[in-house]
Formats: structure tokens, C-alpha cells, sequence
């Protein structure tokens, strides 16, 4: 079965985790370091209330940044005060987990370099190389535990609900300009953890750009044969999957397919429906789990380090992409679907959502649509001294939103598991007859790319 | 005139001197519009200001188009190219110079024979007129 991981990033994020309706469409939680070591106990709690699998990234990759990625601004914009950059406090209390040399990053306030872990002879060194790892994985199997007061800890369950499905080893994103040092680190630090931690899956991650990976694909695939790790986890910068360009497709499948042969699970971490469709049975080296957000995170940049307030978006099924209302807008009008009830569950969405806004708003699709796209204007003001004036979704708009993308996503997942790959790959080409004369290519192109390529493995 | 701030106050000025309802900085699917009115027979218009980057304001215009009743670019008097007039007409959208005594040139006639989406058409003149009383 295909995995399909949510990212928890925000403790506010919770309710889309858990209730009867949500709570069934994902098998596995990735939590971030930084969010664990900063609310242990709130996310002890969180774990226990959704009796989930879960997984914590160390994020140590965070620490070989330039450090104005793990800063924030604390100056009072309103007040016209100049920048002040400070390390944000979740960093910190990471850094303070994961010991040397991570902490000194924040001492010093300068980022890590390969030369903190290699020694003269161009070789990991063993000592430091086990230090760090003896600390994540105690950070990763201990830390939720050790929140827990003597009181509770007496009311666990005799396997323990806190210890993680896998645990992931230090690891730094694959830099072209030191991708050598970097791997070498990367490998003995995973070699090293299986060493410490026996009981426990082993996953080896790998953070990496698309360029790196058209270049050196082959030696990260050598790598992975000479590990044979448990699983991997698979991330590439910012790899948007609606933009890619054939070639970065076949790539990304051959990438893949090369990874599955020397390792049991390949999870992509940021992933969206062309990854799922890499996850069908169909495919004899597929991936084995895709991860993404609520409602955001199907691609991630590795830098900055989390942040940022995700905009509501509108899951436009059929093409498989968020889209900004405007945009989603834009194609319901110019292909009328928001003309009846009927017309909108049968070229929009049939999902929970929208199903009990339609019935909500007495069947009216203008009205139900139009819950996706409810905002509040607020002026902001810019450090230039220009006022612009910005719609943000109001909570309603996020709630519903993120709602219907993982009633959609958990379809796309049980979709890959019913459906014949050719059927699938199918709708791809259905879907792009049907929209891009009147929405042009800008919007849809992906699904002509998607279906040209997969053609080929059907 | 060069900036922007300077080609909204003669947009805005001129709109008023006609009698229109207008506000400047009017948020709209997700966009901020650098004008919007009412005019006397309650439709609503978008102008977008610019002193160059025409592209940008009419990809921005398409998204306006779906709430406003008429979308126009408004740029100061200058040469453009007829190319760019083209792709000004294609998009539905309709193009004013503001000329060196401060008046506004109609030079592109901006398409009105759609229906812009009620639910957002009500909001927009909901925020329009909170503005103007503002």
C-alpha cells in the first residue's frame, strides 16, 4: 500500500489530523524537529490523540544554511524600526537538543561546514560523526516520552504509542559546489545510526537539487546500493511538479526506479499526483510513500527553514493542482460549471467539502464555490512606506479549503490503489482535451507532459 | 510622471471629477486593485496603474475581469507599441493615457459584454463604497 504522509508543521494544524472524518485518509505523520523540541508535550498529546505512525526529522540540514535562514524579524514594522534579525526560538531549542556542533551554529552565528565533521585526510570522523548521531536518535526516540509527567507515563499502552515508525540519521542537503563531502557525511552518518539503533527501520534521507541530481544521479544511487537502507526519503528543492519539463520528468522516474532497486521503501516527502501515480503497483520500482501538507507542501523549498503563511488555494481535482481562486474561478465561469448543482459534481468536485456546502447553501454552486474564496482585505504596510491593501482567506475559507484537498488527495491515494494505471493516466489526457482551449496551456500543460511521458510505461 | 502613486492620483482625480464613487487599493481575489469605482450606472471598474510592465498589469487586469463589470490599464501618455496595443484588446481589457494636463484619454475601449461573478461583483462594491466613505 502507498503511504501517504502528512506533514504536521504548525501546532494549529491539529484539527485537520484528527475526527471521523479526517482522521481515516493518511497512514503517517512527519513531525519537524524544530516544532518537537519547541512543544514536546503538545505534540506528545497531539501523537496520542491520533494513535498514528508518526516519524521526526532532525532537520540538521537547517544548520549548513547561511544562518539569516533560521532568523527572524522581531522588529516592529508598524513603528518603522529597522530589521532585527533573531534566531527563532524552535531553532534554538533544537539546536540546544542536538548538541555540538549544531549549538554552536547559534553561538557563533555561522553555518556548519563539511570541515566540521571531515578530517584532514578528506575522511568522516568517527568520533563527531558518532556524537551527532547518538544525540538525534535520543532526540528522536526519547523526546516525546520524556515530556510525558510520571502520572501518564503510567497510563502507556505496553508498545509504546511514542516511539517513532523510523528514525532518520544526521543529514545535509547534497550542495552541488560539496556534493562529495556531503554524501560521504551523509552515508556515515546513517551507517553509523544503524549501528546505534537496531530495533528501528533506518531511513536514509536525500536533500538534494534538481541540477545535482541531473548530474550526479548515478553516484546517489551508487551510494544507496552501498548502504541498502531500509528506506529513504526523498526530497528535491523546490520540485514543483505541475512545472517540470519532460525531461526533469523521465528523470524523476529514472531516479526513482534507481533508488527502489537497492531499498525497500522510496518516500517522496514532497510530493503531489504525479509522485502518486509513481506509487502504483503497476510500476515494478515505484515510490512507496508521498508526503505532503494540509493544503500546501506537495513542493519545498530547502531554504528558508520553515515559516511563511500558506495562502489558501482551491484543489482543482481534475488537474491535480492548487490554484489561486482567481485562476480556479476564471475556468469555472469560462466552462460554466458553477451553473447548477449537477454541473459542478460532475466537472469540479464530489468530495465530503463540497458536497455539505452545496447541501449547506441550498444547492447553489455560485454560493458553495464561493466559501473557497471568502476573504477579509488587510492593508499592509511595506518597509518602502507603501500601504497595499491584500485579501487573506478568512479562517472559514482555510478550514473549507484545506478540507477538500485532503478529501481529494486521500481519493488520488485510493484511486492509485483501484484503478488500472492506464485508466489513470488516462484522465490525465481527458482532462487536458477538456480545458485547455478555453483556459489556455498555462494552467494544464503539466497533464500533456505527465500523460506523454507515463504513455511510455503503460 | 514616474511613479506609480503619481499616475493613481491623476486615475483617481480624473474618476472623481466625473462624479464616480473611487477608492485606491481595493483588495480583490487575492490581488489589490490600484483603483476601483462605481460609476452612475452602478457598474463597477478596475483601473490598474503602471509606468511600465503593461504584461504585468494585464495578466493582473484578467484576474479583475472576473469581478469588475470593466478592467482598463492607465499608464501616462507615451508611445506604445503596437504589439502590446494588441494584446490589450485581446484581453478584454481596455487602455487609458493620462495626458500632461492631468485629463484621462479612453484610447482602448474596454470590453463589457460579460457578467462578472455576482458573489464577488456584490463584494467588490461593498468595499468600494466603505473606502470612498473613508
Amino acid at each position: 500500500m502507498l503511504n501517504h504522509i502528512y506533514h504536521y508543521n504548525t501546532n494549529g494544524e491539529q484539527r485537520f489530523f484528527l475526527g471521523s472524518k479526517l482522521h481515516p485518509l493518511y497512514t503517517l505523520i512527519a513531525m519537524n524537529g524544530n516544532i518537537v523540541s519547541h512543544t514536546p508535550a503538545g505534540v506528545a498529546g497531539f501523537i496520542a490523540n491520533t494513535a498514528k505512525p508518526f516519524y521526526i526529522d532532525p532537520q540538521t540540514h537547517a544548520f549548513q544554511h547561511a544562518t539569516s535562514n533560521l532568523k527572524r524579524d522581531v522588529s516592529d514594522r508598524e513603528k518603522g524600526e529597522p530589521p532585527k534579525m533573531e534566531f527563532k526560538p524552535s531553532i534554538v531549542k533544537l539546536a540546544e537538543r542536538l548538541g555540538t556542533p549544531f549549538s554552536s551554529v547559534i553561538d557563533n552565528d555561522r553555518p556548519l561546514a563539511p570541515e566540521a565533521f571531515i578530517e584532514g585526510g578528506g575522511e568522516p570522523n568517527a568520533a563527531s560523526i558518532r556524537e551527532i548521531c547518538e544525540k538525534a536518535v535520543e532526540f528522536e526516540t526519547r523526546i516525546l516520552l520524556d515530556s510525558l509527567d510520571e502520572e501518564a507515563k503510567e497510563f502507556l499502552d505496553e508498545k509504546n504509542q511514542f516511539d517513532p515508525a523510523l528514525v532518520v540519521p544526521p543529514y545535509f542537503y547534497l550542495s552541488p559546489n560539496r556534493f562529495k563531502d556531503w554524501l560521504k557525511i551523509n552515508i556515515a552518518a546513517f551507517e553509523e545510526t544503524r549501528s546505534i539503533e537496531r530495533s528501528k527501520p533506518i531511513f536514509f534521507p536525500i536533500l538534494v537539487s534538481q541540477g545535482t541530481l541531473a548530474e550526479q544521479s548515478t553516484e546517489i544511487i551508487e551510494a544507496v546500493e552501498r548502504v541498502a537502507p531500509d528506506g529513504i526519503l526523498l526530497w528535491i528543492d523546490g520540485h514543483t511538479e505541475e512545472t517540470l519539463s519532460g525531461n526533469q520528468v523521465e528523470l524523476f522516474i529514472k531516479l526513482t526506479a534507481g533508488l527502489r532497486r537497492f531499498s525497500g521503501d522510496v518516500f517522496n516527502i514532497h510530493g503531489g499526483f504525479l509522485s502518486i501515480l509513481m506509487g502504483h503497483n503497476h510500476l515494478k520500482n515505484g515510490l512507496t510513500g508521498v508526503g505532503h501538507a494540509v493544503n500546501y507542501g506537495e513542493s519545498r523549498s530547502i531554504i528558508p527553514v520553515g515559516g511563511g503563511i500558506p495562502l489558501a488555494h482551491f484543489y482543482f481535482p481534475s488537474i491535480h493542482a492548487r490554484l489561486r481562486f482567481g485562476d480556479a474561478l476564471g475556468i469555472m465561469l469560462a466552462k460554466g460549471y458553477l451553473k447548477s448543482t449537477e454541473s459542478y459534481l460532475d466537472n469540479v468536485c464530489r468530495c465530503t467539502e463540497c458536497n455539505e456546502l452545496l447541501a449547506e447553501k441550498k444547492g447553489s454552486a455560485d454560493a458553495a464555490f464561493y466559501v473557497y474564496g471568502e476573504s477579509t482585505p488587510t492593508r499592509v504596510k511595506r518597509r518602502s512606506g507603501s500601504v497595499v491593501s491584500l485579501e487573506y482567506p478568512t479562517k472559514e475559507a482555510k478550514q473549507a479549503a484545506s478540507c477538500h484537498y485532503l478529501f481529494n488527495k486521500a481519493k488520488e491515494f485510493q484511486d492509485v490503489e483501484r484503478l488500472p494505471f492506464k485508466q489513470l493516466v488516462g484522465t490525465l489526457r481527458e482532462s487536458y482535451n477538456e480545458l485547455s482551449s478555453d483556459v489556455g496551456e498555462e494552467l494544464v500543460a503539466h497533464l500533456n507532459i505527465w500523460d506523454s511521458i507515463l504513455n511510455e510505461l503503460i | 510622471m514616474k511613479r506609480e502613486p503619481e499616475v493613481v492620483a491623476a486615475v483617481v482625480a480624473g474618476l472623481r471629477r466625473r462624479g464616480l464613487a473611487v477608492a485606491t487599493e481595493v483588495a480583490n481575489l487575492h490581488r489589490s486593485a490600484d483603483v476601483a469605482a462605481i460609476d452612475e450606472r452602478g457598474r463597477v471598474l478596475i483601473i490598474e496603474c503602471k509606468v511600465s510592465n503593461i504584461g504585468q498589469a494585464i495578466r493582473q487586469g484578467m484576474t479583475h475581469k472576473l469581478t469588475a463589470d470593466q478592467v482598463f490599464i492607465g499608464v501616462p501618455q507615451k508611445n506604445i507599441r503596437a504589439a502590446t496595443f494588441t494584446r490589450i484588446r485581446l484581453a478584454g481589457i481596455g487602455l487609458i493615457l493620462i495626458m500632461p494636463d492631468g485629463s484621462l484619454n479612453e484610447i482602448v475601449h474596454a470590453d463589457d459584454e460579460w457578467t462578472p461573478w455576482g458573489p464577488a461583483n456584490a463584494k467588490l462594491k461593498e468595499r468600494i463604497l466603505r473606502n470612498t466613505e473613508c
